[in-house]
């Protein structure tokens, strides 16, 4: 039997299970796409399964009072995902650009002891001119202005979807259309 | 990780999260997912998480129970308290249990659970709050 952990299993009672797994796998086909093959075989929803299980059993710590429960799922899941990555990079010498977002090991939090963790360790570079820089790099791979847009709100610390697509004044489903090629073309821009 | 990929990194992460459910459907169906197959997938592992959830929770439940009840057992021999004395009495010899359970000074709180394992813990419970209060 699963041995869920006391404070999760609290949590886990008034949990919408089912959408946090449609949320958790959208995300994970963002990342690692569809292909089975990305999954050691497995679909992307039994990876998604088997992450979910294991975040419950508490492989990983949860800090209440750090992360809410979902963030928390979320944190295992991109741990996950780099672990994914890494394992393919090892088995297979040639890297599959078309499918792998392999970029994002470069953007990955990735998880120490804990979720929440903070990496304080890596050297800070000046804020403005990466944002200048990248921002420069989307124009050049001629990103949408809706696109341009949505990353300056994440830089001006704007992250809620309904929050931006109020800001930007057009409706959720056109902003999540624009982040999805948002995310494509940075893969792109990050590979190149 | 810096500031501006942790920014993205939230951002991305922001929309998976908190993005209507439909629309991530909607989505995941023009990703190829055969999302009305696996609504049903889905639901059978949310089923079986609960309930294994449920489980464990009815088995803290139990355990709070009989840590309550041991301890109220201890109290009454503590207390010469006659009832419940006669009660846990009663209960090991309906149990046919061994010798060591006879002296009732020594018997651990482990032992008394042991003695009251099976039983309707709520009733017992329900009883021992007459006979001690």
């Amino acid at each position: 039997m699963l041995k869920i952990k006391n404070e999760i299993s609290e949590i886990l009672e008034n949990c919408d299970i089912d959408s946090l797994i449609r949320r958790m796998q959208a995300f994970t086909i963002s990342k690692l796409g569809y292909n089975k093959k990305n999954y050691d075989g497995l679909e992307p929803l039994d990876f998604v399964f088997g992450v979910f299980e294991k975040a419950l059993t508490g492989v990983r710590n949860w800090d209440k009072s750090k992360i809410d429960f979902d963030e928390f799922v979320f944190g295992s899941l991109k741990s996950d995902i780099y672990a994914a990555i890494e394992k393919k990079r090892r088995r297979t010498e040639v890297k599959d650009k078309e499918e792998i977002d392999e970029s994002y090991i470069l953007d990955i939090h990735v998880i120490s002891n804990e979720v929440g963790f903070e990496d304080t360790t890596t050297q800070k570079i000046d804020y403005n001119t990466e944002k200048k820089n990248f921002l420069d790099k989307l124009k050049d791979a001629e990103a949408t202005d809706i696109e341009i847009l949505i990353f300056e709100c994440w830089c001006d610390e704007i992250f809620k979807p309904q929050e931006i697509a109020d800001f930007l004044e057009l409706d959720v489903a056109t902003i999540y259309n624009a982040l999805k090629r948002l995310q494509k073309r940075r893969k792109t821009i990050l590979q190149n | 990780m810096d500031k501006l990929k942790q920014n993205i990194d939230k951002g991305i992460t922001e929309f998976y999260l908190n993005l209507d459910i439909d629309i991530i459907k909607k989505s995941l169906e023009e990703d190829g997912v055969d999302v009305l197959n696996e609504d049903e997938k889905i639901s059978k592992f949310s089923k079986r998480i609960k309930f294994m959830n449920n489980a464990i929770i009815a088995k803290e439940k139990t355990d709070n129970l009989l840590d309550l009840i041991a301890n109220k057992f201890r109290e009454a021999i503590d207390k010469n308290i006659d009832k419940p004395i006669a009660s846990l009495k009663k209960l090991i010899e309906d149990k046919e249990l061994s010798v060591q359970f006879r002296n009732l000074d020594k018997l651990t709180e482990d032992e008394i659970k042991e003695i009251i394992k099976g039983k309707n813990l709520v009733d017992l419970m329900d009883e021992l709050d007459k006979e001690i209060d």
